[in-house]
């Protein structure tokens, strides 16, 4: 078994007397693709900062490539790829400048990979940066990023404000990366349906902490959403196969996790009750985050702590 | 062949890229040695993770439907599938069990599963044999 | 490293263009002529200069990136910082090496573009040129230094502020002695700039986190005694801002003088506001612009200055150059190393000195010259022998002017009206009363027909004419000045006591006052007890306070210690500090006043008293798939 990439060990993080990160903890194979998601403000730019030694964290640890993040030597740094969240380039730099700044401070850089890259992208080597579009910033970012070989790659929300031709050719410029090295890539973003595609596991931070850390086959097969409209003198149903209920017309909206028959039929005979259906990460995460809702029900916790659950293959 | 997903689907992706082989050999469209899509431009051509056709691909070569040649790539298996007779059987009631309980949510009763049952039979002409070109 | 420079392109450049541009206007402040002829130190403009855009590019070079926003873009790299630092320093050194050539090089064009004759003057003065360039590299490793400081951007401006005018003060102790040395001058600022880089690199190793506490043993121990040291270095500052106020005020005091046998007020000559006469009531009786008789004098240093901003300046000499009109708009310039020229529009520089062989005058010389009924002479005298040299225009070169048999030259004055009595042989001339005269020991000296020529007896020795009355009481905002009845001189005695009364002299009072007020309130009590306090002291000890005067000022600067120190405690009580902590700051409140207060909530952060840690075990996610199991499929 390979140790993880990315490691994070219980991060607590404050801003003044602000604490953004509650003790955060998460773990990226090697391989995986890790999408963390959450709301403006949820801490993500914050851990993606100190898992870069940009901050550092005021309890916990956090381990890159097998490197405490505050100390990470210039070999480790070499082998970490970043893709910022405001795609900040040298403005005083043309196209060619800036690949040239790159090869000359990296030197796992691929220059003929790089110029093929931007070729295909449509950026010319003259264009000034300043000049350039948002969305040509952050390919060009990521072209740069990539054109490295990183063993790890962060984004922070690369596809923000880009437009959907965009985000998808940033897309196809990740799959080539993932098809060609293999590497590992922890990103955040607010592109639900992207994270879709690309993902094999997503972690969604809400007030500085973890909600979900999971696969998302995982969360497809673990998960069902419901309505149920009870009838008269049903009580509603609790325990760790509930993981939220929320109001509805005239009845109620269950999200249940690993729902038993028993359940289901439970539910079915003390009203009425839709077809589960797995729902998308959109609606989990609109569940779970979302504003007027009342939160997850937190009881039960203890019993699902880590409960190892096979994937794939088992029918 | 064509492969076709829908990633807000409730079924997992690698699941939804096995499914559509097996159905595209199923209905026929597809046909024994036919090479299949490197992983690369199939990742590309469905903007998924290529670990989730890798993996799809590592299923699909598990269960007999395609073999994979070192330096060539992917091709549809010729011979049936390597399971076990005994394995196979589980794994159809399996899928079947899957399936009526499905339908027995959506409240339906066993003989409207059975007239469906034979509907889609029908549909795919389904004699039992893999079809060979 | 070529990368690196690269993108620090804009501030390399933008510095080279306008630090060379800002430099050689400061080489050419006034006239080239006299930067390059004279050693720079007259002309405080290429100094001042100098360390501004220094500590300047040191900066900037420093914050380039985050001020840009680029931080975080460049530390991601695989680039050590020292590596980092080294392409910054490396940068600046650039720039530096860009502004010893070029700006004086600029300079030279510009002015040889206006004239061709003055192609060779700049090479003498290189060495002085880049002597007093050497205070934008001291100035340029301080910015540095403050710009990599691990601190907010105001500590950083403040410490880089104050690091800068202690290298420029200590420079100047160092160097300047009655004259200033150059090698000192250049070897000290290379030093300095050397030390700053060091730290620089060590600074740049840590970063800052606002939202981390401070260390306890570094809040316990090391801040209190930078606190204390600081709180010196605030009372020099005080001590500088007192006396400049209390030099005000004296210059506002018509001063009496006994003068001609009789006391007179006498007042500066820059000195151009009405005058208000009262009687001893302090009731107007006239308004009057200027009174008729004045005088110059130099008022009395109030205690020692220790913060020197000043250039290498007087380091060539005291009198260097004198700038008196030759045959039109032309100068005669004489520098430090006795080296005269002759500067005209029409000829240039041209070299002078003794004789038509021009042999320079002895280190140290000084010009003058003399005017008297419309005529003047320009005159050098030689420190080494004290003979006077004349410029003779038709000849182009210094000539010895000798004065009368037996006499020795004294000084060069004012002539006053008992001189001008008539001297058998010699036909009055018209010496203007103003006018500028050489005092013998036997005669004073005017000028006729383009020579010297003895004008009168010189009465002037010893000084009686003005007499300075003996100042008591000096308590320095008040005073008593004192004259004795004088049956010589012929006048009674005559006392004065000021008191502020005016709207401006209160205001400098109370100017005075409040800095007082904010001085250590331990070392008012000390001052206001000690027996006597001498000037060089007064940095330490109010002389406000000194002897017991003004009482009350001791009692409300402890008052306010008190207050500050009681505001302390309760605060640091309600952050929950420790009982030694609480102690050591409010013995440094009582001790050093709000200071010391100020000083304590900058170091004692509630974030240091906070226990935010949560201890409370996070909830694990509620949707969570093993780490261990993902990734099998098959």
């Amino acid at each position: 078994m390979s140790s993880p990439v990315v490691t994070f060990d219980s991060v607590q993080r404050w801003f003044g007397n602000q604490v953004v990160l509650k003790g955060l903890s998460f773990q990226v194979m090697p391989g995986q693709v890790y999408a963390l998601l959450g709301r403006n403000g949820a801490g993500k730019t914050t851990a993606l900062r100190i898992l870069l030694g940009f901050l550092a964290p005021h309890v916990g640890s956090v381990a890159v490539l097998g490197c405490d993040s505050t100390a990470l030597s210039p070999q480790v740094r070499g082998r970490i790829g970043y893709v910022g969240e405001e795609h900040r380039l040298y403005a005083t730099m043309t196209v060619a400048g800036a690949v040239a700044f790159e090869a000359g401070t990296r030197p796992t850089f691929r220059r003929a990979f790089a110029d093929q890259a931007l070729q295909r992208c449509g950026l010319r080597p003259s264009q000034r940066i300043p000049r350039l579009s948002r969305g040509q910033r952050a390919t060009l970012s990521l072209v740069l990023a990539v054109a490295s070989n990183p063993e790890l790659l962060v984004c922070d929300d690369p596809a923000l404000g880009l437009d959907v031709v965009m985000r998808r050719e940033f897309l196809d410029a990740l799959i080539d990366l993932l098809a060609d090295t293999g590497c590992t890539v922890l990103f955040s973003s607010h592109f639900l349906t992207d994270v879709e595609r690309i993902a094999d596991r997503v972690g969604i931070l809400h007030d500085g902490s973890l909600l979900v850390d999971a696969t998302l086959d995982d969360i497809k097969r673990r998960v069902l959403r419901c309505v149920w409209l009870p009838k008269p003198g049903a009580t509603l149903p609790s325990g760790p196969q509930v993981l939220r209920i929320g109001a509805r017309r005239g009845g109620h909206e269950l999200l249940l996790l690993d729902a038993q028959r028993a359940l289901l039929a439970d539910l079915a005979a003390h009203g009425e009750l839709s077809p589960p259906l797995a729902p998308s990460l959109e609606d989990l995460f609109l569940d779970l985050t979302g504003p007027d809702r009342p939160g997850m029900l937190r009881e039960g916790m203890d019993e699902l702590v880590a409960r190892p659950t096979p994937v794939g293959g088992q029918r | 062949m064509l492969i076709r997903i829908n990633p807000q689907s409730p079924e997992p992706l690698f699941e939804q890229v096995v499914f559509a082989v097996k159905s595209a050999v199923a209905k026929g469209t597809a046909v024994a040695g036919e090479k299949l899509p490197s992983v690369r431009d199939l990742a590309r051509e469905l903007a998924i993770n290529p670990n989730t056709v890798v993996r799809a691909y590592e299923v699909l070569e598990r269960d007999g439907v395609i073999v994979r040649r070192q330096g060539a790539g992917c091709f549809l298996s010729d011979r049936g599938s390597d399971l076990a007779q005994s394995e196979k059987k589980k794994q159809l009631v399996l899928l079947l069990r899957h399936a009526v309980t499905e339908a027995f949510h959506l409240g339906f009763q066993p003989d409207d599963v059975k007239k469906a049952l034979a509907q889609c039979l029908d549909e795919l002409q389904f004699d039992g044999k893999r079809r060979q070109s | 490293m070529k990368a690196l420079l690269r993108k620090d392109l804009p501030w390399l450049l933008g510095f080279l263009v306008l630090g060379t541009i800002g430099l050689a206007m400061g080489l050419m402040e006034h006239s080239f002529v006299y930067c390059f002829v004279v050693s720079p130190g007259d002309r405080e403009g290429l100094f001042h200069v100098a360390w501004s855009v220094g500590l300047g590019l040191g900066a900037v070079a420093m914050c380039f990136d985050e001020a840009l926003g680029t931080r975080e873009f460049l530390a991601q790299r695989p680039v050590a910082i020292t590596r980092l630092g080294g392409a910054r320093l490396l940068g600046c050194g650039l720039v530096l090496l860009g502004w010893f050539l070029l700006a004086p090089l600029g300079a030279w064009l510009c002015f040889v573009v206006g004239d061709l004759e003055y192609w060779s003057a700049p090479l003498r003065q290189l060495p002085q040129i880049w002597a007093t360039l050497t205070t934008a590299v001291s100035a340029c490793a301080i910015g540095a230094l403050a710009g990599a400081l691990p601190a907010p951007w105001w500590a950083r401006l403040l410490i880089g502020g104050a690091l800068q005018v202690t290298s420029l003060t200590l420079v100047y102790h160092l160097s300047h002695q009655s004259v200033t040395s150059l090698p000192v001058f250049v070897v000290s600022n290379l030093a300095i700039a050397a030390l700053a880089v060091g730290l620089c690199m060590v600074a740049l190793a840590h970063r800052a986190d606002p939202d981390r506490a401070m260390l306890a043993t570094v809040r316990r121990r090391v801040m209190p005694s930078l606190v204390v040291l600081l709180a010196a270095f605030f009372c020099m500052l005080q001590m500088e801002v007192q006396s400049e106020v209390a030099t005000r005020l004296r210059r506002v005091y018509p001063r009496p003088v006994v003068l001609g046998g009789k006391v007179e007020i006498v007042q500066r000559e820059d000195y151009d506001d009405p005058y208000r006469i009262v009687d001893a009531e302090h009731r107007a009786i006239a308004v009057i612009r200027r009174p008729e008789t004045w005088l110059s004098y130099r008022e009395p240093s109030l205690g020692k200055e220790f913060l020197r901003i000043e250039a290498p300046g007087s380091m060539w000499s005291t009198l260097l150059w004198m700038h008196t009109s030759v045959a039109g708009h032309s100068y005669l310039v004489l520098d430090g190393d006795g080296r005269a020229f002759w500067v005209s529009p029409g000829d240039g520089v041209r070299a002078t000195g003794r004789y038509v062989t021009h042999e320079p005058f002895s280190v140290g010389s000084g010009a003058l010259s003399v005017e008297s009924g419309g005529e003047s002479a320009h005159l050098v005298r030689d420190a080494a022998t004290n003979e006077l040299w004349r410029f003779e225009d038709d000849l182009g070169h210094f000539i010895p002017q000798p004065l009368s048999e037996g006499d020795r030259f004294v000084g060069f004055d004012h002539v006053h009206d008992e001189e001008l009595v008539d001297r058998p042989g010699v036909p009055p001339i018209g010496v203007a009363r103003n006018g500028r005269v050489v005092r013998g020991e036997r005669f004073v000296y005017g000028v006729k027909g383009g020579v010297l020529v003895a004008v009168g007896p010189n009465r002037k020795v010893p000084s009686v004419a003005v007499k300075m009355g003996r100042v008591t009481n000096d308590s320095p905002l008040s005073w008593t000045v004192q004259f004795d009845a004088d049956p010589v001189a012929g006048h009674a005695a005559f006392s004065h006591h000021f008191t502020p009364h005016t709207s401006t002299e209160r205001k400098y009072a109370a100017m005075t006052m409040g800095v007082s007020l904010l001085r250590p309130p331990l070392l008012q009590a000390l001052a206001a007890v000690c027996p006597e306090v001498p000037p060089a002291s007064h940095w330490l000890l109010d002389p406000l306070v000194a002897q017991g005067r003004r009482w009350w000022l001791v009692l409300v600067s402890i008052t306010v210690g008190l207050l500050s120190a009681w505001s302390v405690r309760r605060r640091l009580r309600t952050l929950g500090a420790t009982p030694s902590t609480m102690l050591i700051w409010t013995m440094l409140c009582v001790g050093l006043g709000p200071f010391a207060a100020i000083a304590s909530v900058v170091c004692e952060r509630p974030r240091a008293y906070a226990n935010r840690a949560i201890t409370t075990p996070v909830p694990l996610p509620r949707i969570f798939t093993s780490c261990s199991l993902n990734q099998d499929i098959a």
